[in-house]
């Protein structure tokens, strides 16, 4: 796996990213619409990990890129655009959920008994022979992990962001970051455990 | 909006998780790259997407659209504080060569009385290098604003 360890973009990333940022500031044609196209696979993946509505992901990704455009003359460019519009999008969906009150995350304070248990209701890869159906219950299963959780996964494996920047995206302390990582991960092996040992034996 | 600096590791607060012992941390992270296969089954699901469904199409080309009247209103902007600062530009250096021309004979009187006349010469020799540069330059920077077909 290759895992997200460095901690400051390249140089050439951060020049593409200052001179795609300059071009839509001087109302180049076609420059927002670049940015949009290149980043709405990361806002999309953001925003529906925290909310898990998609009629709500669509409104909530365009108030992200509203608010990207309204701000983005205050991009410094000392950090990689994607992290920059990755903290908008989680800000919008943070504070979405909030609106609703639905906590974002574990309270974690039982030892993950009760998680364990919602992630793993139903659960049975007794039958699960090909590995694209244990993938596939994988995913059903981070789908009923909190919605911190479930991001914090995604902004890590999917969108490979070193722990630093994820760190500066969510607001959260490095170490629980890693908390947060470790518990799910150790969760989500968990669920494989009895039944793969029942067919490799 | 706060941009994205980091600011160093910050302590977990009340309600977060305990911290785990970075032993731990680095022993899963190196299980997730090992050939185990229930390792390799979680590592492949946590790389690849969810199934949900991706943005449509056209979404990058419709938040142009909807962004257009606001940049426009804003590039409107820019060009109005433009012009006005072009024009005050031009009326401070009228006012300056018309307050030059009015008494700059009373100046080059007291600066002869007070540096000999040569000094005088020297002073003024050296003034007006000083405000044929600032007015080129200004002049330049004022050529370079203006739309390319009135700068023609």
């Amino acid at each position: 796996m290759s895992s997200p360890t460095a901690t400051a973009p390249p140089d050439d990333v951060l020049r593409a990213d200052r001179a795609l940022v300059e071009a839509v500031l001087a109302g180049a044609p076609g420059a927002f619409e670049r940015l949009v196209r290149e980043y709405q696979g990361l806002c999309w993946h953001v925003i529906d990990r925290m909310v898990r509505q998609p009629e709500d992901t669509r409104e909530l990704c365009q108030e992200a890129f509203l608010r990207v455009h309204q701000a983005l003359h205050q991009y410094r460019g000392d950090s990689a655009l994607k992290s920059w519009i990755a903290q908008v999008a989680y800000s919008v969906a943070k504070r979405h959920l909030e609106k609703k009150r639905i906590p974002i995350a574990d309270a974690g304070d039982d030892d993950g008994l009760a998680l364990a248990e919602r992630v793993g209701d139903g659960f049975d890869l007794e039958t699960a022979t090909a590995d694209d159906d244990a993938v596939a219950h994988l995913h059903a299963a981070i789908e009923r992990l909190p919605p911190l959780q479930r991001t914090l996964l995604t902004l890590y494996h999917l969108e490979e962001l070193p722990i630093g920047e994820i760190a500066g995206i969510t607001g959260l302390a490095e170490g629980t970051i890693k908390s947060h990582l470790f518990r799910s991960r150790k969760l989500l092996r968990g669920l494989l455990e009895p039944t793969l040992g029942v067919v490799a034996a | 909006m706060n941009t994205t600096r980091h600011r160093g590791p910050r302590p977990p607060r009340a309600g977060e998780p305990p911290a785990i012992d970075e032993r731990d941390w680095i022993a899963q992270e190196h299980a997730l790259a090992g050939e185990d296969r229930r390792d390799a089954l979680l590592a492949r699901a946590l790389r690849t997407p969810p199934p949900s469904a991706p943005p449509p199409p056209g979404f990058a080309a419709d938040m142009a659209r909807l962004v257009a009247p606001a940049a426009a209103a804003h590039q409107d902007e820019g060009r109005w504080e433009k012009r006005l600062l072009n024009g005050l530009f031009v009326a401070f250096a009228l006012g300056a060569l018309v307050v030059a021309l009015l008494y700059g004979g009373q100046w080059f009187a007291l600066a002869s009385h007070a540096l000999g006349t040569g000094g005088a010469q020297w002073a003024l020799a050296g003034a007006a290098c000083v405000a044929l540069s600032w007015a080129l330059g200004a002049a330049r920077r004022l050529f370079v604003s203006l739309p390319p077909t009135a700068a023609a």
